[in-house]
């Protein structure tokens, strides 16, 4: 009887170990020096924040620094961050409705709009001064993406443009003078032909949505309110990759590959041009040693379907956002002070030169554009280099993504046309590929 | 006589005691099981029943009742139908090699007198541990697009490169030869240990009368292995029907959806396309798919059961 007893008991402690001690959290260590700043409360208070793992690696991301220094400047609080991967809306979704969020989240912007319209979020207006953050924030990041019903629900932590990047090494070899913003789809076909050798791709497309989407809104789509793909600027665009394929610029193996793929080719020296969002070349030029030298890389925009054409981008970016659920008095105060803290000039501005992340908001990237300028140590620096040729490109930011429960099925639909135009089909194989699969996945 | 009564007075209760401790620790013993299988199996097989006769895009959507609407949709979606195909496919292809690969190495490993045979039996046990995550990454690197490793020996020796995982022509039988290659270490040890339970005695009977090795395979080892044939058979269809990693690794579904099995196109349409209801509800059918298939191979396991 008694080793029953024992036996079954045993068992339960096994079970309730194995459950208990699985979760997949990283617990910030306190006790290094740092800033911090505000208030702090007397009682002990436990806060959980989550980003993404790039920003907490110590090579590759500051947002772990900053959070190391914030809770050491507050040693009654034990502050546990969690690490995930990119695009994570759909695990803050599913926790937001388990009740089991964070108190505090740095997300994409797009993964957290049906979050923002259905009361999943905090409302952050009285922690700030709406006003004056309406007009320092970029127009798109403001109303697409931070405020919704004269309510704030999210504070951009930075974003990014899409573009073109180059081998300035591969041009001089074929006696081409660097590309200039606002280039055309005739020129960059032509240079593509000419980086085009034996062992070397001219052009690596890459499957990306918002390239794709970037693309076609610069050539007059009005994106959330045209969702066919049977008109002149899908068209058009789906023309401009079919000629590049034709050309052999593009082999047939990039079928299916992704920008972080082409990326790679494009560091080997395997690929001539990629398309690419702006800080993402950043991977590459550190480590030790570093695949790619500040030298080895040039950057343009996306080219237009005619001259003359105002270019675009398409910037993505990431909020901190906080889930709404009942906190205490003492953690609201310190995820306002947290949040603030992470979204100060001097932690954004760190935080991008760091990264390469552009900032949504105008009067921090005016540091940035004093310190590219002025000081040695970040003008030198591959962020430096590239950071006034980023920013030139930014301030074409095409409308963000408005919230329709289809806007990302379009846009994958647009992939879907795109990877028929890599596997050698033509452009009206192409677009209706994208109808096919819009029209099967739409809501 | 008194002392006798007593004695028998005493029995019914100390047996009546005997069987609730009995009966108290077995359901003590079923409770951490049967409850472990309550929430992680019938609880969320339920929940996914009720979220595809709704209408919900995500977990954050109140949910409202909305019939058998997600499963018209389903039947009719040409990807849903085209994943089928492919996984009808998939499944079919690698299980015929799983099992007859599987058999013939089983048959090989069987031997007395092959030298190494430990060694053989250990590499097996690694591969067949090694996670689904794992084996695709590797793969990818020696199938895929950016590092080759394949079409790297290939260029060396003169020969033109190969699109395993980007050539829709070929993609999926790229894929099938790496699940092959996964399930194969578990076909192996579940066929070498039906084999060690054969008598040699009829295979040298069999000898004797003149019966060659094909004539002993077929009149001797296939009819003893078919009962685990079914078996292996029946888990081999859910396991590759339910494979994610392998797929979503590799090739994305791509190209042009080559490679779109059932639980890729489920991820799409919740992860991807935030309709957590019609994804629900192509949960199901598959679902639905599998119980019938796994009803009909059941009862097949039966009868050679019986015949056997």
């Amino acid at each position: 009887m008694r080793t029953r007893v024992v036996t079954v008991l045993s068992m339960l402690m096994v079970i309730a170990v194995m459950i208990t001690g699985c979760a997949p959290v990283v617990t910030v260590q306190q006790g290094e020096d740092g800033a911090g700043s505000g208030a702090t409360a007397e009682d002990p208070v436990e806060l959980t924040v989550r980003a993404f793992s790039f920003q907490l690696k110590p090579d590759r991301g500051r947002a772990g620094d900053q959070l190391r220094a914030w809770a050491a400047a507050h040693p009654n609080v034990k502050l546990t961050v969690q690490s995930v991967d990119d695009y994570n809306g759909d695990v803050l979704a599913t926790d937001v409705a388990a009740g089991t969020a964070p108190d505090l989240v740095f997300a994409e912007g797009s993964a957290v709009q049906s979050l923002l319209t259905s009361g999943a979020l905090m409302d952050l207006s009285p922690w700030y001064d709406m006003v004056e953050l309406e007009q320092d924030f970029l127009p798109d990041y403001w109303n697409n993406f931070m405020s919704y019903e004269d309510k704030l629900y999210g504070v951009y932590q930075d974003t990014e443009a899409r573009v073109v990047y180059y081998r300035p090494d591969f041009l001089a070899e074929a006696g081409l003078t660097a590309p200039t913003n606002g280039w055309t789809y005739a020129e960059m076909r032509e240079y593509a032909k000419q980086l085009t050798t034996a062992d070397r791709a001219g052009m690596c497309i890459g499957k990306e949505g918002y390239i794709e989407l970037a693309m076609v809104v610069a050539n007059g789509l009005k994106f959330g309110e045209d969702f066919t793909y049977d008109n002149d600027a899908v068209r058009s665009y789906y023309q401009f990759l079919a000629d590049l394929v034709a050309d052999g610029s593009t082999p047939a193996e990039q079928v299916g590959l992704t920008r972080d793929q082409c990326a790679q080719l494009f560091a080997a020296g395997k690929a001539g041009m990629i398309f690419l969002h702006s800080n993402g070349i950043t991977t590459y030029t550190s480590g030790a040693p570093a695949l790619l030298t500040p030298e080895q890389i040039g950057v343009v925009s996306l080219p237009v379907a005619n001259a003359g054409e105002q270019f675009g981008t398409f910037g993505g970016g990431f909020m901190w956002v906080v889930p709404a659920k009942e906190y205490t008095e003492t953690q609201l105060a310190y995820i306002k002070d947290l949040l603030q803290y992470m979204t100060s000039k001097d932690s954004q501005v760190s935080y991008a030169l760091f990264r390469g992340f552009l900032l949504a908001r105008k009067s921090y990237m005016d540091e940035i554009n004093r310190l590219v300028v002025e000081d040695p140590g970040v003008s030198s620096s591959v962020v430096g280099i590239f950071y006034p040729a980023w920013i030139e490109i930014a301030q074409h930011n095409l409308t963000s993504i408005p919230r329709n429960p289809n806007t990302t099925v379009y846009r994958a639909g647009l992939a879907a046309g795109l990877e028929a135009i890599q596997a050698g089909q033509s452009v009206d194989d192409a677009v209706q590929a994208a109808e096919a699969y819009y029209e099967a996945n739409k809501k | 006589m008194g002392i006798q009564l007593a004695h028998k007075m005493s029995s019914p209760r100390r047996a009546f005691h005997r069987l609730s401790v009995d009966r108290l620790t077995l359901w003590g013993f079923l409770f951490i099981p049967l409850t472990l299988i309550v929430v992680f199996f019938v609880y969320p097989l339920l929940a996914i029943f009720f979220y595809s006769i709704s209408d919900m895009r995500s977990l954050n959507d109140p949910p409202s009742f909305y019939g058998l609407t997600n499963f018209e949709w389903v039947l009719r979606n040409q990807f849903f139908q085209l994943a089928t195909r492919n996984t009808v496919v998939f499944v079919v292809l690698s299980l015929i090699g799983q099992t007859a690969i599987g058999i013939l190495s089983a048959l090989i490993l069987n031997r007395e007198q092959l030298p190494g045979k430990n060694i053989f039996r250990t590499v097996l046990l690694f591969a067949w541990i090694m996670p689904e995550l794992i084996v695709a990454s590797i793969f990818l690197m020696i199938f895929g697009n950016n590092i080759s490793i394949v079409n790297h020996w290939l260029e060396l020796l003169g020969l033109q490169r190969v699109g395993w995982l980007n050539d829709p022509n070929i993609a999926l039988f790229t894929l099938i030869l790496v699940n092959i290659w996964k399930g194969l270490p578990f076909n192996i040890m579940i066929y070498l240990t039906a084999l060690q339970g054969l008598n040699t005695d009829y295979y040298e009977a069999a000898t004797l009368d003149g019966a060659s090795a094909w004539q002993q395979f077929w009149a001797l080892t296939f009819p003893f292995l078919l009962p685990t044939i079914v078996t292996t058979l029946i888990l081999g269809t859910i396991w590759t029907a339910n494979v994610f990693f392998l797929p979503f690794i590799m090739t994305g579904g791509g190209p042009l959806d080559s490679t779109l099995l059932w639980s890729l196109a489920i991820y799409r349409t919740i992860f991807q396309n935030l309709q957590l209801s019609r994804g629900a509800a192509m949960s199901v059918v598959v679902y639905i798919i599998l119980l019938v298939i796994g009803i009909a191979f059941y009862r097949l396991l039966n009868k050679t059961t019986t015949d056997a």
